[in-house]
């Protein structure tokens, strides 16, 4: 009971934009779970193989579009990090680029994966990988080494601390 | 405009010609001259820009004042020199006939506007220490007033503490603008056109003053609740509920908002600030009267006069001071005492939500000290503001603060990672 209102007020304090996002990759996250503990049959599997880079995208397209739409604020605030500093209506801009760009990215794995060869259709995806090694990379040059930073002068601050005390400089 | 020549015309006929010299008060209607060789007068001559129709309208008004001075409440002997009304006493004259009025000078040395006591260190900073002895005097002289005006069918229809000025040390009040008074009397009647909608009587509100005594009745009952609670108007109040309430005290006033009286108001709650639970039962039915709709009979300035005659008066017991020394209604829980505790107990909880918001959004605080070290804050209560929470910060940001903000981090990168394993496997 606790720890369901402990939950419930964790996500209350969360951004609805992040919530949307949050449900979203949680929807995609069980789905991926499902097919890696319980395998579909062939003729699914066959089915599914070519659509799962167009399914990511387009779910990713539809939760940057909607809350904007029903004011509830940007999610690519979250997909991008707290690094960027821009106004509410450059946050709109870009949630619609975003989406617009997902869109057109879904639709273009479709197009490899029933037009094109094989080696095409894996080339793409490797490159859509790439993506994901810039979003990579623009965390850990704005935000992760902020954080290790962060870690270590507390680190630091604890040592400092442990130390004063055990040369009884401080009671 | 410099000096110049009139001719002053004094009941009975006797005609004088006099220099006028500008005081630099100008208003809508005229402009105020004093008198050479006669100190306790001044002189209030019409634009020359005003319509000849208007001008033979104020010469009419000006005439029938002149012959009809309401008998005003008894001065004290000694201090005959106070003026409760800056009535007209004769009329002046140019080449073109009546340019204007000649009436008592006020005194503004020895007195200070009524809009100074709504704040009291206002009036201690203009040299009056307000108490609810005084102000309750005050109160009932202003009552005085209004019923003498009343008496003679003169109504002011435009009370409100800008226009009415306090003596100081007698406690009188004098009200100004006289010429802008309505009158409704068997022989004569002038309209009075200007109001102010915060004391504004709700059934005026759009419409044309048709009771002009009822009108200053409303604005009498709204001055003596302002004078005794601090300065809260009557219709201040906070919604009771998500809607909300006008924000404008006129609309509060047409709605019938207001929340100090015995019954609770349904939609509004009174401000925190208020000491009207202080005042004795009388005056707050007189209140309920005024400014409650369901409770009928708006009680006249005579009602005012009977109730605040009571507390005036030294010598009757029903105001005495309290251990620290204030005025106190006798029976009654101690304004003063109950104000000093409302300020301090919402000072405490302003520090607490302020260490409150500093434990939670240390960030917004850095920034704060930030801003405080490279800019000039706008204004002087920003500037107090952030100092109060630099001083804060100090204390808190080192530890707390980077703690927070790391293990938050953490937690959204986390999350974010997470997202990212599962796009990475579904464009796997």
């Amino acid at each position: 009971m606790r720890r369901t209102f402990f939950l419930w007020a964790f996500l209350r304090s969360i951004d609805p934009a992040a919530r949307v996002l949050m449900a979203t990759f949680t929807l995609l996250g069980v789905v991926a779970l499902w097919w890696i503990l319980r395998p579909p049959t062939q003729a699914w599997y066959q089915a599914l193989f070519f659509w799962r880079p167009t399914l990511l995208y387009w779910a990713l397209a539809l939760s940057l579009v909607i809350p904007p739409w029903l004011r509830w604020g940007y999610p690519v605030k979250y997909i991008l990090g707290p690094h960027l500093h821009l106004a509410e209506k450059e946050w709109l801009w870009l949630c619609r680029i975003f989406a617009l760009a997902y869109l057109f990215l879904g639709s273009v794995n479709l197009a490899f994966a029933y037009r094109t060869s094989s080696g095409d259709w894996i080339d793409f995806k490797d490159a859509c990988m790439m993506n994901l090694l810039f979003l990579i990379l623009l965390r850990i040059n704005f935000v992760w080494l902020g954080i290790l930073k962060n870690v270590v002068m507390l680190i630091y601050g604890v040592y400092k601390q442990v130390t004063l005390r055990l040369q009884g400089k401080v009671p | 405009m410099s000096s110049l020549s009139t001719r002053l015309i004094w009941p009975g006929g006797l005609r004088e010609k006099v220099r006028l010299l500008p005081t630099g008060k100008s208003g809508g209607a005229g402009e105020i001259f004093h008198i050479e060789g006669k100190p306790g007068y001044v002189a209030k001559i019409y634009h020359a820009s005003t319509e000849a129709t208007q001008r033979e309208q104020y010469a009419q008004k000006i005439n029938w004042m002149i012959q009809n001075k309401p008998d005003l409440p008894e001065i004290p002997p000694g201090h005959e020199s106070v003026v409760q009304l800056a009535w007209p006493v004769a009329v002046t004259e140019g080449a073109q006939g009546f340019t204007g009025f000649v009436m008592e000078k006020i005194d503004f040395s020895r007195t200070l506007e009524l809009d100074y006591l709504l704040t009291r260190r206002q009036a201690a900073q203009e040299g009056f220490q307000a108490d609810f002895g005084k102000l309750v005097a005050i109160s009932y002289n202003l009552a005085s007033l209004i019923r003498c005006l009343h008496g003679k069918k003169i109504a002011v229809v435009d009370l409100k503490p800008m226009n009415l000025k306090v003596y100081k040390e007698e406690l009188f009040v004098s009200i100004l603008d006289c010429d802008g008074f309505r009158i409704y009397a068997d022989n004569f009647s002038s309209e009075a056109p200007q109001v102010t909608p915060e004391y504004l009587a709700p059934e005026f509100h759009d419409k044309a003053v048709s009771h002009p005594e009822a009108q200053d009745w409303f604005a009498l009952a709204t001055i003596i609740f302002r004078l005794l609670n601090f300065g809260v108007h009557p219709y201040v109040g906070i919604s009771k509920n998500a809607h909300g309430v006008p924000s404008e005290l006129a609309q509060r006033i047409k709605m019938g908002l207001y929340p100090y009286g015995r019954m609770p108001h349904r939609t509004v709650k009174a401000v925190p600030a208020s000491v009207h639970e202080a005042f004795p039962d009388n005056l707050r039915e007189l209140f309920d009267r005024s400014f409650d709709w369901s409770v009928s009979g708006r009680p006249t300035a005579a009602e005012w006069i009977e109730v605040l005659g009571g507390y005036a008066n030294k010598h009757s017991g029903l105001i005495q001071a309290c251990a620290k020394g204030h005025l106190q209604f006798s029976g009654k829980p101690c304004a003063s005492c109950l104000r000093e505790s409302i300020l301090h107990k919402h000072q405490a909880s302003a520090r607490r939500n302020t260490i409150a918001r500093l434990a939670l959004s240390p960030a917004k605080t850095l920034r704060n000290v930030q801003r405080t070290m490279t800019r000039v804050p706008s204004s002087p209560f920003q500037a107090g503001l952030i100092q109060a929470q630099a001083q804060g910060a100090q204390a808190q940001v080192p530890t707390l603060t980077l703690f927070v903000e790391t293990y938050r981090a953490l937690v959204v990168e986390v999350l974010w990672i997470a997202g990212l394993a599962i796009s990475w496997w579904w464009l796997k």
